[in-house]
């Protein structure tokens, strides 16, 4: 039997934090894999940073991932950065994942994210980040 | 026939010891060991310019190890726990599942638990009886 698709956990992720309505309404723009459309003032990044599978005998037993997930937000945007990320925690640690053909054997952050990043095109604008990285353990 | 890769290795255990075996695969399995060391005796005598020894019998031992699942572990360590030797058979690859030891084992089990990492399991096991390599 070929095992579940990895990308089913990435996208539970995002579907977990993307529902939340209280996150939704400090991160307005949405949850975005990887990189928000041009424009965004408001929203949360998820990334994969680093993964390995567990494999036994029979097959993949295990998949391991590390995700970035963080809010970003423009300084202009006036928005509440230390909000989004604390709901962001509260939507993922130690909570189960729902992933076809998956079950959560972990979920929880290794470590906390806080950044001012200038930005390329306008050195007035600041952008805030903040989340963490969360390992995600899921058992198939 | 090649060299061949461990991500096909299985491990089949009777539980009952039987002979003719009715093995069952064991799943969640990462790896599987065997050590055929053989006893040596000392005959080195006066005289001799070095230690000299010769071969007793060949041990059969070895380790299994994998991950928890609480759908699989709990049968292994049921059959842990009973304290009777298993027939064991232990294949390098299922692709060529004509290929394997087997004998009866008597199993040890271990866990390990680890806040950073995946609950896994293993065994100790050693013969209880003859082992054979097959072809």
């Amino acid at each position: 039997m070929p095992p579940p698709d990895s990308s089913g956990i990435d996208a539970a992720i995002v579907s977990l934090i993307g529902s939340d309505v209280t996150l939704l309404a400090l991160c307005p723009n949405g949850v975005y894999v990887d990189e928000a459309p041009e424009g965004m003032t408001r929203f949360v990044i998820v990334s994969l940073v680093d993964e390995e599978d567990m494999q036994g005998f029979d097959g993949r037993l295990a998949e391991d991932a590390l995700f970035l997930v963080e809010a970003r937000m423009r300084s202009s945007a006036n928005g509440d950065i230390r909000s989004a990320a604390a709901r962001i925690d509260v939507l993922l640690e130690g909570q189960n994942l729902t992933a076809t053909g998956f079950t959560t054997m972990t979920m929880h952050r290794e470590r906390r994210i806080r950044l001012t990043e200038i930005d390329d095109v306008d050195e007035k604008i600041r952008w805030y980040r903040r989340g963490g990285h969360y390992r995600v353990a899921m058992s198939t | 026939m090649a060299r061949i890769h461990g991500k096909r290795g299985q491990v089949y255990i009777d539980a009952t010891g039987g002979s003719p075996s009715a093995p069952n695969l064991v799943a969640d399995l990462m790896t599987w060991t065997l050590d055929m060391a053989t006893e040596r005796a000392d005959v080195t005598c006066f005289g001799d310019t070095n230690k000299q020894r010769v071969s007793g019998l060949p041990d059969f031992s070895g380790t299994l190890a994998g991950a928890w699942n609480s759908a699989s572990t709990p049968t292994l360590f049921g059959v842990v726990l009973a304290g009777e030797p298993v027939t064991m058979k232990l294949i390098p690859s299922s692709a060529e599942p004509t290929y394997y030891f087997q004998g009866l084992a008597n199993l040890d089990g271990s866990i390990n638990v680890n806040v950073n990492g995946a609950v896994t399991i293993g065994a100790k096991w050693d013969a209880g009886g003859n082992w054979d390599m097959n072809p």
